[in-house]
């Protein structure tokens, strides 16, 4: 689910400079061919420092993410959303295991990031932080937060390092499948009774905020940021993910009769590499 | 009229949603497909009891059969239960090349000692460890390989 | 013919799979160790699957669809026994039930392989390799903490002590206990709870635990006759919270 939102916050690049150049040089190279650096890869630190930190926000972020959800399985409604539930917030849990555990090949022990998960110095998404209210909360969750959370992770499994890109692949297979699944509770509260209809657009009044929120700040290309998108550990800046996101799911919604809680959002044409397409966002030059 | 042979060549189109090199034909969860005058029948049975996909892959045969004209009976049923012994040898090597160890036979697993270890799927080592016997889903259990230093899953034998 | 005597037994073993299912879920997201949380995250799933299984069953018989069945009765049309319905409480406990309740499940289902009621006999078959994983999982547990330290073996010992009374009315008699056994059907509660004793025997001699002598203790039943503790309500109620907004309505 929610591999969401660039939150980490940089270190200082002054490392690089001690580290080995014809090492560097290399290491570089190979990024640069497309190769998949391993665990017993030399990498230079900062390298290692930042994967740390993502694999083990997004390993957070999963297992605190299957809370505000986890709370619906004991009352989903019927049998049939019950156990897709429950096997949706289990497969975070275990997204979670895979995600430490690719963390892990990096030297860290899992048992360290728990403790600092629970001393308060690691981060994770804050979008999970949010209540679920109504059933329609947990709804919008397993729909646009996990659709949120694909779209970085589609992204993240093209980057540089082996193992958290392999399990990224698992990680997106599923997510795919827990999508249809959300997309199903949400088209059946679309085309349910009036009060159905009004759970949905509440919550999705409620979770917009947080969800663009979910993509991070708009990016300041700084040193810092240049040096991980060469290094492929950030693939892609928030914005494009964040507008990646608009340009899928907003039609979508809308195609449910939602009303989107930002009267800035229409479509516009927008030129993506050197086609003009008919996207979502703020028509901010019109 | 269609062949049966036909329509289980269409059916190969039918993946696993969760694992999408695998079809639902190689995971062995169709386990007949009859070809009746007009009509054609085909019977599926889950993995796992609670599977949630179930439904899904019910929807997808008929999705695809009625692109091709048919409009089948699609029947769910524990008549022919389904064991980890009926994913094909094409199954199984799909599954090893999307990094998930396949099952044992399940003749072995009434003695609980082959569940310890597991074939690592990316160095065919044996130096690996159970976790634990529950997985991200029903079907997988979890394991550690000491050489990769690296989790892997492995589709369980039942 | 007269399936009262199929209908009650097939009610009281879907109700147990469907309330201990639910007890088992309130443990996602919460568990000691990734690994518990995911453990009893899949138990839940499938006890929760094997439920709608059995209601399917009923249903067939002629009883209402699964949906209505379960999530619109009331607790005194509930035939779970009151071991499934208590309250989580800590881990010992929750580890105490699953190993005092699966053990006993796995082995109904087993004998359930040679039911007369073929439709019962297929589905045993099936849920009988699921079960295998929850009784390695209960085993496992149960001879590593119930030998492990002080403090692991004296909170499984306490639960334990607690739990029996709650376990021996599994096997509240039927009031059809003669047809079921007659008919080939299932071959009693009695049968079930001599095989469970030897086998929950056999684990607890691996461990520091000491197995109270079960005559002397007065089994708790009623469960299987509608009799619940005052924590079976509350739950259904939370399970139906969202299904009654509206029961008309498609979720």
């Amino acid at each position: 689910m929610y591999g969401g939102g660039n939150t980490f916050e940089g270190i200082k690049t002054d490392s690089i400079a001690t580290e080995d150049p014809t090492k560097l040089a290399e290491f570089e190279a190979r990024i640069e061919r497309g190769e998949k650096i391993e665990p017993a890869d030399w990498m230079p630190q900062l390298y290692r420092k930042q994967l740390i930190r993502m694999i083990e926000q997004h390993a957070h972020s999963e297992i605190i993410g299957a809370l505000p959800e986890g709370t619906w399985i004991t009352r989903a409604p019927g049998f049939k959303r019950k156990m897709s539930l429950m096997a949706k917030v289990q497969d975070e849990v275990g997204h979670g295991q895979l995600l430490y555990s690719a963390a892990e090949t990096l030297g860290k022990p899992r048992e360290q990031m728990i403790e600092d998960l629970i001393n308060g110095k690691s981060k994770y998404s804050n979008i999970v932080n949010y209540p679920t209210f109504t059933w329609a909360d947990c709804c919008f969750i397993s729909w646009l937060v996990d659709a949120g959370a694909i779209v970085n992770q589609l992204a993240n499994a093209k980057g540089s390092y082996g193992p958290y890109c392999r399990a990224l692949d698992r990680i997106c297979a599923e997510e795919s499948f827990h999508l249809k699944y959300g997309h199903h509770c949400v088209i059946y509260l679309a085309s349910g009774t009036p009060k159905q209809r009004q759970m949905f657009q509440e919550a999705l009044n409620r979770w917009w905020p947080p969800m663009m929120h979910f993509f991070g700040p708009s990016d300041k290309i700084s040193a810092h940021t240049e040096v991980l998108m060469r290094w492929k550990v950030k693939m892609g800046t928030n914005d494009e993910m964040r507008n990646q996101f608009l340009d899928m799911y907003v039609p979508k919604i809308w195609e449910l009769g939602f009303t989107i809680p930002d009267p800035k959002l229409k479509r516009v044409k927008r030129q993506v590499s050197g086609n003009t397409l008919n996207l979502i966002g703020k028509n901010l030059s019109a | 009229m269609v062949s049966k042979e036909q329509i289980l060549i269409w059916l190969e189109d039918v993946k696993d949603p969760e694992i999408p090199v695998l079809s639902l034909i190689d995971l062995g969860v169709i386990t007949e497909v009859v070809v009746d005058a007009d009509q054609v029948t085909v019977e599926m049975t889950p993995t796992f009891v609670g599977c949630p996909a179930m439904d899904y892959m019910k929807l997808e045969v008929e999705t695809l059969l009625k692109t091709k004209g048919i409009t089948p009976h699609v029947n769910i049923s524990f008549k022919k239960p389904w064991s980890s012994d009926l994913i094909s040898e094409k199954g199984k090597a799909a599954l090893k090349k999307y990094g998930l160890a396949p099952p044992p036979s399940n003749k072995v697993f009434t003695d609980l000692e082959i569940l310890e270890t597991a074939i690592c799927p990316s160095c065919d080592g044996d130096n690996t460890e159970m976790k634990s016997p529950f997985g991200p889903t029903l079907c997988r259990a979890l394991y550690y390989c000491h050489d990769c230093k690296e989790a892997f899953e492995q589709f369980k034998p039942l | 013919m007269d399936h009262t005597p199929l209908k009650e037994l097939l009610y009281k073993m879907a109700d147990d799979q469907l309330i201990l299912g639910h007890r088992n879920s309130e443990w996602t997201g919460m568990g000691p160790l990734l690994e518990e949380d995911i453990a009893f995250s899949s138990m839940a799933q499938d006890k929760v699957g094997q439920s709608l299984a059995l209601y399917t069953l009923l249903h067939e018989l002629g009883e209402s669809d699964p949906d209505t069945v379960a999530f619109t009765r009331n607790a005194n049309q509930f035939h779970n026994c009151q071991l499934v319905e208590l309250p989580n409480q800590e881990y010992d406990f929750s580890l105490i039930r699953h190993f005092l309740f699966d053990t006993a499940e796995a082995l109904r289902f087993e004998m359930l392989t040679r039911s007369s009621h073929q439709p019962l006999a297929q589905l045993a078959t099936k849920i009988r390799g699921e079960l295998r994983y929850h009784t390695l999982h209960a085993n496992t547990w149960i001879k590593q903490l119930g030998s492990a330290t002080p403090e692991s073996i004296s909170r499984l010992q306490k639960s334990l002590e607690y739990a029996l009374p709650f376990a021996l009315g599994i096997f509240e008699t039927s009031l059809y206990e003669k047809e079921l056994i007659a008919a080939g059907i299932f071959e009693g509660e009695q049968a079930l709870q001599q095989k469970w004793l030897a086998k929950i025997e056999s684990i607890l001699s691996q461990t520091s635990l000491q197995l109270p002598d079960l005559k002397l203790i007065q089994p708790i039943v009623g469960g299987r006759q509608g009799k619940h503790t005052e924590h079976l309500q509350p739950l259904l109620d939370e399970m139906s919270e969202v299904f009654k907004i509206d029961p008309t309505a498609e979720w």
